[in-house]
């Protein structure tokens, strides 16, 4: 990989509801049920059309978190909320997650194909297992399953439902008896435009790279560093080649916090003010999640104490997926801060995602520099407001990467899958 | 549907089967037609839980429904389900987004099978239980389930304060603690909607199973235009204690499937079954052979001409059909958050 690279990037757009800060809510051009409104979500899928991006994303989990001070809590279902905004765009790809661990392979193969079919073909699943337990208590499970466990089951999940898909188009009946699955029957939803949808993976642990290498055609990383960044991709691509695959098939996209102003004390005020709009413990529970360890009880002004280092990528403690934690003890190590240092440092850089923060310039160099270094084949873009950001992102950030030859002038494909492959041509 | 539509009560519904979800998709601009029926509702993907044979062609009904949803502005969506592969959780946010999505024009139509879902038990293909019998009971249970989560988050607790920045009253939230067929702890991950819950229909292929349905449902689709079977029905609804409408003295609402095979026997069929007692709207099956668009250029305006169906008119799909919200089933219930203390005052003015 070096700067003789062809093709362009690719462009997704994390759609963390109102953005990916919990005061998004409070911006002036929203109101109260934005979160929830058709022509919010309508909006969202036109803007990002109008910027030729690749996909929007919507994150999800089968359980409500607390929404006292932020609306992003509130979730609709993301197939419905995409098949609705499908029938207002044309072009722009859908990207929806839903877990392997509390789904129905049969109810969602069929789910997921008629969403790629209404949609003319441009369905994306983003294939997560869950890992909290009020989503298994929504499924009358006390606790949800061991991660190998939650694993296994997704690999055999995935395999089912690409089966099922498979009966869609030749007619024939599915026969599966696994471990998990006991199974005989077909889809009778027609096959879309582009087959069916394309997969997508986001767990960052060895086993979740496994996956990704076998099955997935894009990879919703969390990279913090472009060394590790770069690690990474060619694990997965070295993954996908020992599965008989082209390392061109799979698609590696980390996510990236964004907050963006004209300049980069505009955008750092910016970033400043959304986060002291929110709840003052934001990052302090953030963390505490993402690591499995109440961060609360640490002394803010000290560094952070090896045992709790040592605990952060242990794979047997709970907490967050591994790949978020790899990366945050990554950049801790780093740098070496005290905690408050740290949690500070963290809304500039991200923490578990990168982050990103200075002017759409700046981040047209950054774009280039990691998709030229080969760390990345895209990225996830997570603006910290849509409302504005996503604007910014089509009529800054898009025309600029476009000026470099780093991005499509207008779509030459209409299938999500389509969109991926022109991108390394 | 001009004026001759008389003073007729009877309200007009029509089902959709999966080879007409998929042709619409398909070409979807003819659907905005379905918005100058006068129908109170559409069923999406009935076929389903009618007790058909599956189809050639079917697509998911609460993804088709929001799809339509969206270029047929005017119509309402019930989507067809059954909880065999599909669980009340998932049915309940399902259709609560399709409802917030379509500004309350939706609902969910429960059946006790679904005719194209393989395996013979409700939940079990998921691998995680042992599953439970397909029965007019478990069908009841997952209802009872949807609705509690439906009124789990108030939407009167979003206050979107910009002083104090608290976006809701999180302790007005609560778990639904539901135990039964299905267990599920709840809260829905969206807020009750501009109609205040969905609409909850049952499709019921026999008068006993009118009678369960009529505990729990908003309105009943009965399979069999037989008058005698009819009059059973609506005996059946009169006697049932009704959960859903409690303090309101009502009954759920009856509407009579009639089949519609293009010949002129729908017409008659139709209107012997608006003229029986108890009966408040006909539901238009047509085959899966059949064109919907001959049906909603044809015998539509010909039921309303004759005065047998009325034009519903109506914001929302309860207005339409003139329902109550429905009771209130989470007195007491257990407060899923604590309240939210209002945050520090700022040192700055918000700039965005």
């Amino acid at each position: 990989m070096s700067d003789t690279r062809t093709g362009h990037v690719i462009l997704g757009v994390n759609v963390l509801v109102l953005g990916y800060l919990p005061a998004a809510w409070q911006s002036r051009r929203l109101h109260q049920d934005s979160f929830v409104d058709a022509d919010y979500w309508k909006r969202i899928g036109r803007v990002a059309e109008r910027a030729t991006l690749d996909a929007v994303f919507l994150a999800d989990a089968p359980a409500l978190g607390n929404p006292s001070y932020d609306a992003n809590a509130g979730r609709l279902e993301p197939t419905v909320n995409w098949s609705h905004v499908a029938a207002a765009t044309e072009r722009i790809g859908l990207i929806a997650t839903a877990s392997t661990t509390l789904n129905d392979p049969f109810d969602l193969a069929q789910r997921l194909l008629s969403f790629d079919y209404l949609s003319g073909g441009r369905a994306g699943w983003n294939i997560v297992t869950t890992r909290e337990g009020a989503a298994a208590r929504n499924f009358g499970l006390p606790e949800v399953p061991a991660r190998d466990d939650r694993y296994d089951r997704a690999a055999e999940f995935v395999d089912l439902v690409l089966a099922l898909w498979e009966s869609a188009r030749t007619g024939e009946e599915v026969r599966h008896h696994g471990e998990f699955f006991d199974l005989e029957g077909r889809l009778r939803v027609p096959p879309s435009k582009q087959g069916h949808p394309v997969l997508l993976q986001a767990g960052g642990s060895p086993k979740g790279r496994v996956l990704a290498g076998r099955r997935a055609e894009g990879v919703f990383a969390a990279e913090l560093t472009k060394e590790g960044a770069i690690k990474h991709y060619r694990e997965v691509k070295r993954h996908a080649i020992e599965a008989g695959r082209s390392p061109d098939s799979v698609k590696i996209l980390p996510g990236l916090l964004l907050s963006l102003g004209s300049t980069e004390e505009e955008a750092r005020r910016r970033s400043d003010e959304l986060h002291d709009l929110g709840p003052a413990s934001y990052s302090v529970q953030w963390l505490s999640q993402a690591i499995g360890y109440d961060v609360s009880t640490l002394d803010l002004d000290e560094k952070f104490p090896e045992e709790v280092l040592a605990a952060i990528v242990d794979p047997a403690s709970s907490g967050g997926s591994i790949g978020f934690r790899q990366s945050i003890y990554e950049q801790i190590r780093k740098t070496d801060p005290t905690v408050r240092e740290y949690l500070r440092q963290t809304r500039y850089t991200g923490s578990g995602h990168s982050g990103f923060v200075g002017t759409p310039e700046q981040l047209v160099d950054h774009i280039e520099d990691w998709y030229r270094s080969g760390a990345v084949d895209g990225f996830n873009l997570q603006p910290d407001l849509l409302a504005d950001g996503l604007e910014v992102i089509a009529d800054e950030v898009v025309p600029l990467l476009r000026k470099r030859g780093l991005f499509r002038h207008e779509y030459t494909t209409d299938t999500l899958r389509g969109h991926f492959q022109a991108a390394s041509a | 549907m001009g004026e001759t539509t008389a003073d007729t009560s009877t309200y007009l519904a029509i089902g959709l089967g999966g080879e007409h979800l998929a042709a619409l998709i398909a070409d979807p601009g003819p659907a905005s037609r379905l918005d100058g029926t006068g129908a109170a509702f559409v069923v999406a993907g009935i076929d389903r839980i009618d007790g058909s044979a599956p189809g050639g062609r079917t697509v998911e009904p609460t993804v088709a429904a929001a799809f339509l949803a969206a270029h047929a502005p005017g119509t309402a969506f019930l989507a067809a389900a059954a909880p065999h592969r599909d669980h009340p959780y998932n049915l309940a946010r399902r259709v609560a987004s399709l409802d917030h999505l379509s500004r309350g024009r939706s609902g969910l139509i429960l059946g006790v099978r679904d005719a194209y879902a393989p395996g013979d038990t409700a939940w079990g293909g998921a691998g995680l239980t042992e599953g439970a019998p397909l029965e007019a009971g478990t069908t009841r249970d997952a209802a009872v389930a949807v609705q509690k989560l439906w009124q789990s988050w108030p939407h009167e607790s979003i206050v979107a304060d910009h002083e104090t920045r608290i976006f809701a009253r999180a302790e007005q939230i609560v778990h639904v603690d539901h135990r039964g067929v299905f267990d599920v702890a709840g809260p829905l991950t969206v807020p009750s909607t501009p109609q205040g819950s969905p609409v909850l229909a049952w499709y019921a292929g026999s008068p006993e199973e009118a009678a369960t349905a009529g505990e729990v449902a908003d309105l009943v689709v009965f399979g069999d235009a037989e008058p005698e079977r009819i009059a059973q029905a609506v005996a059946a609804l009169d006697a049932a204690r009704s959960s859903r409408l409690a303090g309101d003295g009502r009954r759920p609402l009856l509407f009579v499937r009639v089949t519609v095979d293009g010949g002129d026997a729908a017409l008659a069929a139709a209107e012997s079954a608006a003229a029986r007692a108890g009966v408040d709207g006909i539901l238009l099956r047509p085959d899966a052979d059949a064109d919907v668009f001959d049906v909603v250029d044809g015998l539509v305006p010909r039921l309303a001409d004759l005065g047998i169906v009325r034009t519903a008119e109506g914001r929302t799909l309860r207005e339409r059909l003139a329902l109550p919200e429905p009771a209130r089933l989470l007195g007491g219930a257990r407060p899923a958050f604590p309240p939210p203390q209002p945050q520090p005052p700022l040192a700055f003015t918000p700039s965005f």
